[in-house]
């Protein structure tokens, strides 16, 4: 039990943590795709106001070169009112950042160099605008010592930046918590659905062995599972009956001649002691320990035939060879009780199989044909090949079985009422249908009027 | 002759000891693996009788490791498994014959005498005979005093089974295994059968019987001395 105690630890959910990898991974993609997004908005936009300044500034400035201030302030004035509006800004200043002319009054304070010539554009505050109000600019220094300024007015790009990044860093956010929290949802769900099945085998492994995993009406894959599951289960059962039943069949089976051996032994043991009558009784102690013995290993065979493990040694035969053996092997044995025992197979019929248990299977029919049908007698062993089916049957005129004991015949220890006194075990046509089904066949009885025709049919190769 | 029995069942090693001694048989007994292994190397004996499941190590990795330090002493195994694959397994291992507990006493002593015989060396026989009775094993043909006897295929197999373990016991079970490959008991009495119908092909009336039936053991090829 102590192996079982870690499992029941409560796992760290697989899922959830599948769905934070997944959720991380999605927001890196969604940070990428809005990363390009913030780039052919706001930055395409800044972009182009700078190429814009860089150009008005070179222009302007070449052509105040040479000028007196008052030519200088005229151009610069002129400049303003006409390009200048709202968005572009001018300024011609002192070598003390003192206004000259222009649309801007003010040299913003803070940024005297603002550029300092070739180097890329500052931003500054926007004087006299609202609280937000930006601009974006550079400075040359012109010959004369006099300060031109060249900006342009970024408020309504600075807020659309602001409001760009907001979105993307609300849409960014938004994917990480719909990720996680549906990931959490998603992995309560499913850890509650394996919990359920869980639970029940628990339940089952505790003893409750008629439990059967929750199936809903969805139909979806845990459904699917749980049925399978169920499935597995019922077999488990019909499996675990079937040995019940042989195990009281065993237990009934055994217990009379053992009781029997056992009586024997004792009444031997209360006589006086005679070697010849006690060697006597332990020769038929022997004789009935092999019947018991023999029960035993009839009732093995046919459980190697049903667990399916010999499917691991089929091999390509041919059933006419295989029948032709058993019959050469039986034939003195039938006609020494006035049998005629005769192979009809005119072709050889390829299959797949094991041939041990083949053979015996086909034993055990001319077994029950040789020691059931009184002589003198016909038995034909006939093999056929459909394209599908390879076929097996043993023929007779003997009694038959009554079609009322048909359906039973095949059952463990199950024997024809008047054959009681014959010794049998009731195990043969046991095997033989264990046999046939473990080839993907099925053996069937039918009535030969007068006899019985026993059928195998087993896929052919 | 010399046997070791290496068997860790006390009370299966004491009936066994007991029999082979009252048969002849002079016995060791080991309960382990190791020290039977011990044995089997350092001694001298003539056959090994070793059940499969051991203490220490077990009947067949026992078995493998005498092989493969060169020894060729015939080995039987015991074993309550009785399946085809385990007999196959526990030839493969280098067991020598393979019988599935439990056993008729007989059928260990007719197997112990077949191994002891099988493994000594001889040269490749093209001919084997029996008093007046001879197999050409190359022409397949069969002749008693000089008479040619007609045998079907299987009777030949049957003949010349016995005439290999002329003199020995050979039971059902060794036939069924050597001759028909059955590793099951059929309930008819087949075996019988053929035999009988041998009989009266090798011994006809007026010669003297050679194939006896050993009663509660099997049959034996001889001339009765």
């Amino acid at each position: 039990m102590s192996a079982a105690a870690p499992a029941r630890r409560r796992p760290r959910s697989l899922i959830f943590r599948f769905v934070l990898l997944y959720t991380a991974l999605f927001s890196v993609l969604v940070a990428g795709v809005l990363g390009l997004v913030y780039r052919a908005t706001v930055a395409a936009h800044e972009d182009e106001a700078d190429r814009a300044v860089a150009a008005e500034l070179q222009r302007l400035s070449g052509g105040l070169v040479g000028h007196s201030v008052t030519e200088m302030a005229t151009v610069v004035t002129q400049t303003s009112q006409l390009h200048g509006g709202v968005t572009t800004i001018y300024m011609l200043a002192t070598e003390h950042r003192d206004y000259v002319a222009g649309n801007l009054h003010d040299w913003p304070a803070g940024h005297e160099n603002l550029g300092g010539g070739d180097a890329a554009l500052e931003e500054f505050p926007l004087a006299g605008g609202g609280a937000d109000a930006r601009a974006r600019g550079r400075a040359v220094a012109l010959p004369s010592g006099h300060r031109l300024l060249v900006a342009r007015d970024i408020t309504d790009v600075h807020e659309l930046r602001d409001l760009v990044t907001r979105w993307l860093l609300g849409a960014l956010g938004v994917t990480a918590l719909l990720g996680i929290g549906g990931g959490f949802l998603l992995s309560r769900r499913l850890s509650a659905r394996l919990a359920a099945l869980g639970r029940n085998s628990q339940a089952i492994l505790e003893g409750d062995l008629q439990r059967r995993m929750p199936v809903s009406a969805r139909g979806d894959e845990f459904d699917a599972l749980a049925q399978s599951l169920n499935q597995m289960l019922e077999r488990i059962e019909a499996l675990m009956n079937g040995m019940r039943e042989v195990s009281e069949s065993i237990a009934h089976d055994m217990r009379s001649p053992i009781s029997r051996l056992r009586s024997r032994i004792e009444v031997a043991l209360m006589q006086p002691a005679d070697a010849a009558a006690a060697r006597e009784v332990l020769r038929q102690t022997v004789t009935d320990i092999d019947d018991v013995l023999g029960v035993f290993n009839a009732l093995l065979t046919i459980a190697v035939a049903e667990s399916g493990a010999p499917r691991e040694r089929f091999v390509a035969l041919d059933l006419r060879a295989l029948a032709a053996e058993v019959v050469e092997t039986y034939e003195p044995a039938a006609a020494e009780r006035g049998l005629d025992l005769t192979l009809d197979a005119p072709a050889p019929v390829p299959v797949r199989g094991e041939p041990h248990l083949l053979t015996q299977a086909l034993v055990n029919l001319l077994d029950n044909a040789v020691k059931y049908v009184p002589g003198p007698g016909n038995v034909v062993v006939r093999v056929r090949a459909t394209p599908e089916r390879a076929q097996l049957l043993v023929a007779d005129d003997g009694p038959g079985i009554p079609a009322s004991f048909r359906a039973r015949a095949f059952e463990r220890f199950s024997r024809v009422e008047q054959s009681r006194t014959t010794p049998g075990s009731g195990l043969g046509l046991s095997l033989v249908r264990a046999v046939a089904r473990l080839h993907g066949g099925e053996v069937t009885l039918a009535d030969a009027s007068p006899g019985l025709v026993v059928g195998i049919e087993l896929p052919a190769s | 002759m010399r046997i070791l029995l290496i068997e860790d069942d006390r009370e299966a090693a004491r009936y066994l000891t007991k029999g082979l001694a009252e048969s002849g048989h002079v016995v060791d007994h080991a309960e382990d693996g190791p020290r039977g292994l011990a044995l089997a190397s350092s001694e001298s004996y003539d056959v090994l009788v070793v059940d499969r499941m051991l203490p220490g190590l077990d009947g067949l990795a026992l078995v493998e490791a005498l092989r493969r330090s060169g020894s060729t002493v015939p080995a039987l195994i015991l074993s309550a498994k009785g399946s085809v694959e385990d007999r196959v397994a526990g030839l493969r291992a280098g067991g020598d014959d393979y019988l599935t507990k439990p056993f008729a006493f007989a059928e260990l002593l007719a197997r112990l005498d077949a191994l002891v015989r099988r493994s000594q060396p001889r040269a490749v026989e093209t001919a084997l005979q029996v008093a007046d009775l001879e197999m050409d094993l190359l022409a397949r043909t069969v002749a008693r005093g000089g008479r040619e006897i007609e045998l079907k295929p299987r009777e030949f197999r049957i003949l010349e089974y016995l005439m290999r373990h002329a003199g020995r016991v050979v039971t059902r079970t060794m036939l069924l295994e050597n001759v028909w490959d059955y590793s099951f008991d059929p309930q008819t009495n087949v075996i019988d059968v053929h035999i009988s119908r041998l009989r009266q092909k090798i011994d006809p009336e007026g010669s003297r019987p050679l194939l006896q039936t050993v009663r509660g053991a099997g049959y034996r090829l001889r001339e009765e001395p």
